[in-house]
């Protein structure tokens, strides 16, 4: 079988692909108004949602960056996965209702929208489309860059694409990408993340037998090597040390109710009642699928350090050497094919919501009413933005440094740091005020871009999403406490108390 | 509630900040493995914890406790009864029991060099794994269990109804 390992690797990636372009075109007849487009006409089932909420919050980077973090510094970043049962918690029982409620009553079709009707604020809602936009062509463009690398990689070690560039694999993937993010808008991200969100739990149970059978005497056999040369590493805190994994756990834990392509998938179902299906759902698959992340770089380093196994040129490659060398064919066939489903489920939900701010939040907080034809104009800021931020990507990759380090501000401790006490509080506290909203995001921004900016270290190796997220949240409560409080309008005041 | 969530959320900026005041011990987090070029090492942890072990607990507790406070707070207060706090009061008291075990496990190989294995992996790192991960799993079953009790209950149901209904006569009237 392993004579045929590369043709079926490409004939995994060649069926995905056509999953996404079938779900495209089956997505395309069911779209009619922008309202479908961008939050399915909030018609969709707990299982759907469920499935897409986990595959859309596990990107490219559980995939590969998560293994590599094990490999390279041991248990710290684990505590990323340890904190995702607290928080989904988080998320759903402070956000499920609400954003559904608030959808349904202010016929709210994006996280700007909410912003915008909760504090009265066509400002409050400008500055969160002004967020949404930066920040989903930096993460856009990570994950198109990521999927084309992948790519290049796969195809490369073929005869036939042998020496493909990075470029043509950019045009392979983004094309895919597009086709089925411009014909069935939300509903074909949805659909095609139930797909991958599926594929991604496939992978993450079977690798994880894969990983335990790469060591002779498995988990403990790997455990007990790991102890051996620096028992840090394989100790609760790993080789990172205490406070830099609080500071993931904080961020991860709590940051990921303001992680925007995740909260506004729960203004898509049908009923609030489906929340309680939704949430152990994307728990389960998200704990399934992250098993991945642990068992492989846990593996990888210690077969290294065993000598069974030659030091990696880079953490990142922990996953790929893998499946190489470990993995039965046909299995490193299906987690490639998952690798891209993680790229592209987080993809095209950033694509959702950038065309949204751009065509519907962007002209209400300016001009105070969205453009007509909202459809038409979704498609092609959906095909611009796309395209923009694989220009983004590709001159980042070949031209300029600073360019990703600007990037890589956008990551999730930005989204974490403007975005949860803006909705995560702010739809739960009525004190909360839109000055203090602003001031929030505004201070996210500027923090989170000097720390990229002008490289400033963090002391203890914490990140600096989680201190932004302290000083933006202390903020944000803090003027609300010293204004004096408004009166909100009647039916959000209803909403908040419910 | 939000002032006790404004409190602990002053504390854990404090902490950080005299944390950082008290200087960064050597390794604190983590250094280059000296084989393999890929990999970082934490080397010994009782140095590296030397003078910081308060500043982290604080910071480690006060993270586990947010998490229930902020699910709490996402509970209208109507509905926050005492069958609430008392499931949200047992799942956050055993999480925190094994948020605790991780700690004394941690402390013990730190001073003793020894430890054992449990499922796997370090006794520390058992209860992170199984203990910190799985019983966070309990949040959700009080979602499920108490959907109808606290999260969204008839009444809450009704009164959405309501609104809608407002909100289709005035835009009928409109």
């Amino acid at each position: 079988m392993d004579a045929f390992r590369e043709p079926i690797i490409l004939a995994c990636i060649g069926i995905y692909f056509v999953i996404c372009i079938l779900v495209g075109i089956w997505a395309m007849r069911k779209t009619h108004s922008a309202s479908d487009f961008f939050i399915a006409g909030k018609g969709l089932g707990p299982v759907v949602v469920g499935l897409a909420v986990f595959s859309s919050t596990l990107s490219g980077f559980g995939f590969v960056g998560g293994p590599g973090l094990v490999y390279n510094m041991g248990m710290t970043s684990v505590w990323m996965v340890i904190v995702s049962t607290l928080g989904y918690a988080i998320v759903f029982y402070m956000l499920a209702k609400r954003m559904r409620v608030m959808a349904e009553l202010r016929d709210s079709i994006s996280l700007p929208d909410i912003v915008a009707a909760r504090y009265s604020s066509k400002a409050a809602g400008g500055w969160m489309a002004v967020v949404v936009i930066l920040g989903v062509l930096g993460y856009l463009a990570t994950q198109i860059l990521a999927m084309s690398t992948v790519l290049q990689s796969i195809l490369g070690n073929t005869e036939m694409f042998a020496g493909i560039s990075l470029i043509t694999c950019a045009a392979i993937s983004v094309s895919v990408l597009i086709f089925y993010a411009v014909t069935g808008g939300i509903l074909a991200s949805v659909y095609t993340d139930l797909v991958q969100g599926l594929i991604m739990m496939v992978c993450g149970l079977l690798v994880v037998v894969a990983a335990s059978m790469a060591i002779d005497g498995g988990f403990t056999a790997a455990s007990s090597e790991l102890l051996k040369d620096d028992p840090e590493a394989i100790m609760p805190f790993g080789s990172g040390g205490m406070f830099a994994a609080i500071a993931w756990a904080f961020m991860f834990g709590v940051g990921i109710a303001g992680q925007p392509h995740l909260i506004t998938k729960l203004m898509m179902n049908r009923t609030v009642k489906d929340t309680k299906v939704i949430l152990p759902l994307s728990i389960a698959g998200y704990a399934v699928a992250a098993m991945l992340w642990i068992s492989v770089g846990l593996v990888m380093r210690a077969l290294v350090l065993q000598g069974s196994h030659e030091p990696l040129g880079l953490p990142d490659d922990a996953a790929p050497e893998f499946l190489t060398a470990y993995a039965n064919p046909l299995l490193a066939g299906v987690v490639f094919a998952g690798l891209f489903a993680a790229i592209m489920s987080t993809a095209d939900g950033f694509l959702n919501i950038g065309a949204a701010a751009i065509i519907h939040d962007l002209p209400k907080a300016i001009r105070g009413k969205p453009l007509k034809n909202e459809l038409w104009w979704a498609r092609i800021a959906t095909v611009l933005l796309c395209l923009l931020a694989t220009g983004f990507a590709l001159y980042a990759r070949y031209a300029s440094g600073e360019l990703v380090a600007l990037l890589g501000a956008f990551g999730w401790g930005t989204f974490a740091a403007a975005i949860f006490p803006v909705v995560a509080l702010g739809l739960n506290w009525k004190r909360a005020t839109a000055n203090a909203a602003i001031v929030a995001i505004i201070l996210s921004l500027v923090f989170n871009f000097s720390i990229k900016l002008f490289g400033i270290a963090m002391p203890f190796g914490m990140d600096g999403g989680f201190i932004s997220m302290l000083i933006s949240m202390i903020v944000f409560i803090g003027i609300s406490y010293l204004e004096k409080p408004k009166p909100l309008p009647k039916d959000i005041n209803a909403i908040l108390d419910i | 509630m939000m002032k006790w969530m404004f409190g602990i959320l002053i504390i854990m900026a404090i902490t950080t900040v005299v944390a950082v005041m008290g200087g960064t011990p050597e390794m604190a987090n983590g250094g280059p493995h000296p084989e393999y070029s890929g990999m970082s090492i934490g080397g010994d942890g009782n140095a590296r914890l030397d003078g910081l072990w308060i500043e982290g607990l604080i910071l480690y507790f006060a993270t586990f406790l947010m998490a229930p406070i902020f699910m709490a707070f996402g509970v209208a207060e109507h509905n926050r009864n005492k069958k609430f706090w008392t499931y949200m009061g047992a799942v956050t008291a055993l999480n925190m029991v094994f948020a605790f075990l991780l700690i004394y496990f941690y402390a013990d190989y730190l001073n003793t060099g020894e430890t054992f294995m449990l499922l796997g992996f370090p006794a520390p790192t058992a209860m992170m794994l199984y203990g910190c991960w799985g019983t966070a799993a309990l949040y959700t079953a009080i979602y499920i269990i108490g959907f109808n009790s606290f999260i969204f209950t008839p009444e809450d149901e009704k009164r959405f109804e309501e609104l809608i209904a407002a909100k289709e006569q005035n835009a009928g009237e409109a």
